[in-house]
């Protein structure tokens, strides 16, 4: 009697866990959704992705897969780039719903990602309008990075606070500073920018940030030169670093005091002991241009819906905080939506950083500044 | 005979094939967009280049033009070229001094050194040139050790053009030492005795008997890294001064920092037709090699 007890309920169980478990197989089947998602950069940004963000999105949504695909240091973004314009000039599915990568503005330049409006993604208007409008609201931007000055207090006790102070200090201190090409790194481009962009006429600074006309560039001759005059006082007359690790190099072996960087890295590198604990960083009035890590929806993605509901996760407290601490950068919502223990913490960095110039632009006066300075 | 021709045609048909797709089809795509022609197969990377150069009526050369038209590009392609040459120059007479110490001692010094010489080989170029920079730069070794010996004025060679000629002497040495030093061992030891025993000096000896009996490694080493460091990257991007950049640097910067691939074509077809040059130099020499040697 027992005995028929025991196999009994362990029949019964054994039907009940096999329904079930067919159960949840076919509503697995049926609302299982597979989202690709394409990034690049450095293995921060991989680590970000594969080991904090997915792993706590695919908890809280079962049904949501994340496939995240990590080109290092995005050697191949112009491959991707080319299948994605390809696939939609073709009207196909290029196999890739999400993008996190610096072709995201270049793809939005060109109107080939599909717009985020407040209906789908309603945090969005926790994100800064000036942003948005850059890529035309194409690209979120889920986290950012800016460009602070960097100086070694050891050397220099009163670092320079303005644009202006800051190139009276160079002349005054000959080979002490330096900054990276603009084409190999954003720390030193930002600072080209942030120079050029003082001498254009104010009316046609808004313009540069969103508009693609060759005619405006005429503007930039007086800050180009002013560049070109720096030449002589820059370290051993007229160097400028690869890369923005080349910067943070002759920083760090005390060739120079003073660069601009991003804030991100220096504030890993600090804290890695790459740097000396005597390098501090300071926002300058008005401060230099940030970069928004921009994330785009692919036009011909079936699972925008998906998509888009990951990316409002995105700009959630919780999931911005994870970004803030994990890539010691700026969150793409503005602060004020940031929670107060972040915002502390963070307090020496925690403003808004300026809106740099649309792509467009950017490539240009990469080539200009290697025309005219170099 | 008609048969075993034709299985070697199909032989050969797969790879050749094989290489039209892959290699053939995308270099004609790329000339005709320099070329101007930016639609057809050209439309996914020309949708989102900055300042081309479009064709209306016909080819144009218009992106060449205005690439010369630019004075810092003109200064990129002289440097490129008198880079190349020095670089080669100094490559073959320094492989070719090693290789001839290899070829006429034994001691242990040229045991030694026969090892040597084949380090570069084994060193990631990346690692190389950064070695080369430190070593080379102001602060580094080079400069230290001038300073202490009383010459404040050194010119330290890191992020020079000449510190790229170094680099790629580094970089080129052990092919070329290896291919000169195996041509030298096959001159026999019979003819270099006869012709010292009639009085020739180890100057006469290298210039008359090993030299013309070695023209084709010479001819092989001249050519390779001639194409070498045409279109080399890796040294000039690390060694290489900010303005003039070489030609692979350039290309680099055109093609993604400036969004203007079409102009980074033109300068891939310009290294294109700078190398054929070089390489049909070294098809004649060896057709006329064969010629001498009755195998053709």
């Amino acid at each position: 009697m027992k005995r028929r007890n025991i196999t009994n309920i362990a029949l019964t169980a054994a039907m009940v866990t096999g329904i079930l478990t067919s159960a949840s197989v076919a509503m697995a089947k049926t609302s299982m959704t597979t989202l690709t998602l394409y990034t690049d950069g450095d293995v921060n940004v991989q680590a970000l992705w594969e080991q904090d963000l997915v792993p706590v999105y695919e908890k809280t949504h079962p049904n949501i897969k994340i496939n995240v695909v990590f080109d290092a240091h995005g050697t191949d973004s112009g491959v991707i780039q080319d299948k994605i314009v390809a696939a939609e000039k073709a009207h196909k599915n290029s196999g890739y719903d999400i993008l996190d990568s610096g072709i995201v503005p270049t793809l939005a330049t060109a109107n080939m990602l599909q717009k985020l409006n407040k209906r789908e993604i309603p945090n969005i208007s926790r994100i800064s309008p000036a942003l948005l409008k850059q890529t035309q609201y194409e690209g979120l931007p889920y986290r950012g990075s800016s460009v602070v000055l960097a100086y070694n207090s050891a050397d220099v006790k009163n670092p320079p606070k303005t644009l202006n102070a800051l190139l009276t200090w160079i002349k005054a201190n000959p080979g002490k500073f330096t900054y990276n090409t603009p084409s190999s790194g954003g720390s030193g481009g930002n600072f080209v920018m942030a120079v050029v962009n003082s001498k254009v006429p104010k009316r046609d600074q808004a313009e540069l940030v969103t508009s693609s006309s060759k005619a405006l560039e005429k503007t930039w001759t007086t800050g180009l030169n002013l560049l070109k005059s720096l030449g002589p006082d820059i370290y051993r007359k007229g160097f400028y670093p690869n890369g923005n690790t080349g910067t943070l190099n002759l920083l760090a072996n005390g060739s120079i005091w003073v660069a601009p960087v991003w804030s991100d890295m220096a504030l890993s590198a600090l804290q890695d002991k790459q740097l000396p604990s005597s390098i501090k960083l300071l926002q300058l009035t008005p401060p230099f241009a940030g970069g928004p890590a921009d994330m785009g929806v692919v036009k011909n993605s079936p699972n925008k819906k998906a998509a888009d509901a990951f990316l409002n996760w995105l700009l959630t407290p919780q999931a911005q905080t994870i970004v803030i601490d994990k890539m010691n950068g700026y969150p793409g919502i503005e602060w004020k939506y940031v929670p107060k223990s972040v915002r502390e913490k963070y307090a020496s960095i925690a403003k808004s950083y300026a809106t740099g110039w649309s792509s467009f632009y950017g490539a240009d006066l990469n080539q200009a500044w290697q025309n005219t300075v170099a | 005979m008609v048969k075993r021709r034709s299985i070697g045609f199909w032989m050969a048909a797969l790879p050749i094939a094989f290489l039209l797709a892959f290699v053939g089809l995308p270099t004609v795509e790329s000339f005709l967009y320099t070329l101007g022609y930016t639609g057809g197969p050209n439309a996914v990377v020309s949708a989102m280049a900055q300042n081309q150069v479009v064709a209306h009526h016909g080819p144009t050369l218009g992106v060449y033009t205005e690439l010369f038209k630019m004075s810092p590009f003109r200064s990129d392609f002289i440097s490129t070229l008198w880079v190349t040459i020095l670089s080669v120059i100094l490559l073959l007479v320094a492989s070719w001094v090693i290789a001839l110490y290899l070829r006429f001692s034994n001691g242990l010094l040229a045991r030694i050194a026969s090892t040597l010489y084949l380090i570069p080989m084994f060193i990631p170029s990346v690692i190389a040139s950064y070695a080369l920079v430190t070593f080379w730069n102001a602060g580094g070794f080079v400069d230290a050790l001038a300073k202490h010996l009383g010459d404040p004025n050194f010119p330290s060679f890191g992020y020079t053009l000449f510190g790229v000629v170094i680099g790629n002497v580094w970089t080129g040495l052990p092919f070329s030492v290896l291919m000169l030093a195996s041509g030298l061992r096959n001159v026999p030891d019979s003819l270099i005795e006869a012709a010292r025993d009639v009085g020739a000096r180890a100057w006469t000896v290298s210039l008359k008997i090993l030299l013309p009996m070695n023209t084709l490694p010479l001819v092989i080493v001249t050519t390779f890294s001639c194409i070498g460091v045409l279109g080399a990257y890796t040294v000039p991007y690390l060694m290489g001064p900010t303005a003039p950049q070489l030609l692979g640097v350039a290309m680099a910067n055109f093609f993604s920092a400036y969004n203007e691939p079409q102009q980074a074509e033109a300068m891939a077809v310009m290294v294109f037709i700078l190398a054929s040059v070089v390489g049909t130099w070294y098809v004649m020499a060896n057709l006329k090699l064969d010629r001498r040697s009755g195998r053709i």
